[in-house]
């Protein structure tokens, strides 16, 4: 049974820098099994968006509602439970192995005692187990990356009510297999009842995984809906000012953006 | 698939093996300081001590309760308190160089201190006033910094250090003076007190040290987790729950009163504050609930070790504890670094 109150709705979500306007009226939802990209060139103003939608970034106008409740409302303990976030800076901790900072995924649930053997199956889960006893500061960008995928989802295991996941740029440092491996696992998530929201550069992975995208250009929503109605190579052409085409292969729809200068 | 199990589980087991020794080894180095100084005391007489006090000559035994031992715990709970504060700092400001000085309690307790001198009121109440001008001069420092602990997202914890550099700068400007303007005499025991020393060491000082170690110390052991999930930044630890200001006023108040309170009794001691963290990290690995115990353990060491060498070495004479503490850690420390990381799995 996955509730039709959406998990998380933002309502004109205005923010501006030293009098230089970032975000600019964003409103959206995600509703519990749903998986929401947001995509839009670089400084659209997407990871400022997440930090507001995430709760740690205040805005100037509008109101941000985490299952029902205004997010401010929240203490961070109590937010960590029903909104896990994975941010793209995440330092990487020397002198802390895999399992470890997997657990630490755990941290705002009480019980502490189920924490090693959840991060274990987290682990195991992500096929990473092989590198539970590794320190994280020995591992490549994208085995890091993975790794910090695998707390997020340990931080929402087990929530009471649909659980939240922000994910910014989640796939930014994997080779193409564990970008299927870790967008398949969130829309798994989202399936099985969360919401998920994840910022996304790669066009064919946000066609392929995300069931609604919003288009953000220069702090405004350009055009939202369902991921078919908005991946369509003319606007995104014209966003991205590059040229954007889409290929049919056997019913497969793939979209190809070449790096040329649109022609407009 | 296994081997990996073993290897978390082996390295989980290695460091918590390790903290044991370290447990294990400071009785021994409190047995070995107290038995040793200017009167010897054999470890026959050591054990009468406790056991048949009639059989220790009465010298040996005043000695022992009046001075010694007294001195032995102090040095131990101030580099304890020392350490416990350094491990809290650099693990708020995830940087290898953060030194429980650069919060400015340090140099605001050396400012209470030197104005004590330069007035010549060290000797008021009872001699209780130069500790308490040291510990009012680290607090008054520490809530200066305060005012910077609001910002969150926006490098707060930058704003912080640089906050503490240039309140740093100020204090030493202040201390400058009175160091500049004090009378010969004054200005001698101004300097020994900023090299530090554990040799006014009575049993209230001790009592009253161990208090705020207990009360440091378990503000810190609370904020453990929240210490780990900062390392992989404030805006994700946040993320993961953790109550990013309040964690950080909590380490730093406890760093104060950790620092505060070691000070006003030793005077400013550098190096361990710094090294046995680092030590600490280097034996046990990155998380807190090893680092805190570990580093609190190493830094009780060292100073002990520091301090007997300062009424041994040159006895009758005494040292000043500072200038043999990089002495004796130093090198260890060295020898630490240079060990291929145990730490790679």
């Amino acid at each position: 049974m996955i509730p039709n109150v959406p998990s998380l709705v933002a309502e004109g979500i205005t923010l501006s820098r030293d009098t230089r306007p970032i975000l600019d009226h964003v409103s959206l939802a995600v509703t519990p099994g749903k998986f929401v990209a947001v995509i839009g060139p670089n400084g659209a103003g997407k990871t400022t968006l997440l930090s507001v939608l995430s709760g740690l970034l205040k805005a100037d106008d509008g109101r941000v509602m985490l299952n029902g409740r205004e997010i401010s409302g929240y203490s961070p303990a109590e937010r960590a439970r029903h909104c896990a976030v994975m941010r793209q800076d995440n330092a990487r901790p020397s002198g802390m192995t895999v399992l470890e900072a997997v657990e630490l995924g755990r941290l705002a649930h009480n019980a502490a005692d189920d924490a090693r053997p959840l991060a274990r199956e987290m682990l195991r889960q992500m096929d990473l187990f092989d590198l539970a006893g590794r320190d994280c500061s020995r591992l490549s960008g994208g085995e890091w990356q993975r790794v910090a995928f695998a707390r997020t989802v340990a931080q929402l295991s087990g929530a009471e009510t649909s659980g939240l996941l922000l994910l910014d740029e989640p796939v930014s440092s994997l080779d193409p297999l564990h970008q299927h491996q870790l967008l398949g696992e969130a829309r798994r998530l989202a399936r099985a009842g969360h919401g998920v929201l994840a910022i996304l550069h790669d066009l064919n992975l946000t066609a392929h995984y995300a069931d609604e995208v919003v288009l953000l250009a220069a702090g405004r929503i350009h055009s939202s809906g369902p991921a078919a109605e908005i991946m369509q190579p003319a606007l995104l052409s014209e966003i991205y000012g590059c040229h954007v085409r889409e290929i049919r292969d056997g019913g497969q729809r793939a979209l190809i953006s070449l790096p040329l200068p649109s022609a407009g | 698939m296994n081997t990996a199990r073993e290897n978390d589980s082996r390295r989980r087991g290695r460091a918590h093996g390790r903290l044991w020794l370290l447990a294990s080894l400071f009785p021994l180095v409190l047995l070995a300081a107290s038995a040793l100084g200017a009167v010897n005391i054999g470890l026959a007489d050591l054990w009468n001590l406790v056991a048949a006090p009639a059989q220790v000559p009465e010298i040996v035994r005043a000695v022992f309760w009046e001075i010694r031992l007294p001195r032995v715990l102090l040095a131990a709970l101030v580099g304890a308190a020392l350490a416990l504060a350094g491990a809290g700092v650099q693990g708020l400001f995830r940087n290898p160089l953060a030194d429980p000085a650069l919060i400015g309690v340090s140099a605001g307790a050396a400012l209470g201190a030197v104005v004590c001198f330069f007035f010549g009121w060290e000797g008021l109440l009872g001699g209780w006033l130069l500790p308490l001008a040291a510990f009012v001069g680290g607090w008054l420092a520490v809530l200066v910094l305060g005012i910077f602990n609001t910002g969150f997202a926006a490098g707060g914890t930058a704003k912080l250090i640089l906050a503490g550099v240039a309140l740093n700068a100020m204090l030493g400007s202040a201390l400058g003076f009175f160091l500049f303007s004090a009378s010969d005499d004054a200005l001698r025991s101004m300097t020994f007190w900023t090299l530090g020393s554990c040799a006014s060491a009575q049993w209230p000082q001790v009592v009253v040290l161990l208090i705020f170690l207990a009360i440091g110390g378990m503000l810190l052991w609370r904020n453990a987790r929240s210490l780990d999930a900062l390392q992989f930044g404030e805006e994700q630890a946040a993320h993961l729950g953790v109550s990013v200001v309040r964690v950080r006023r909590e380490i730093i108040v406890a760093a104060a009163l950790l620092v505060g309170a070691a000070t006003a009794f030793a005077g400013t001691i550098g190096f361990i504050g710094l090294v046995a963290p680092h030590m600490a990290r280097l034996l046990l690995g990155g998380l807190h609930r090893l680092v805190l115990p570990g580093a609190l353990l190493l830094g009780a060491m060292l100073l002990v070790l520091a301090d007997l060498g300062a009424r041994t070495l040159a006895a009758p004479a005494e040292l000043a504890v500072g200038i043999l503490t990089a002495v004796i850690g130093g090198p260890f420390f060295l020898w630490l670094l240079r060990r291929p990381s145990s730490w790679s799995a």
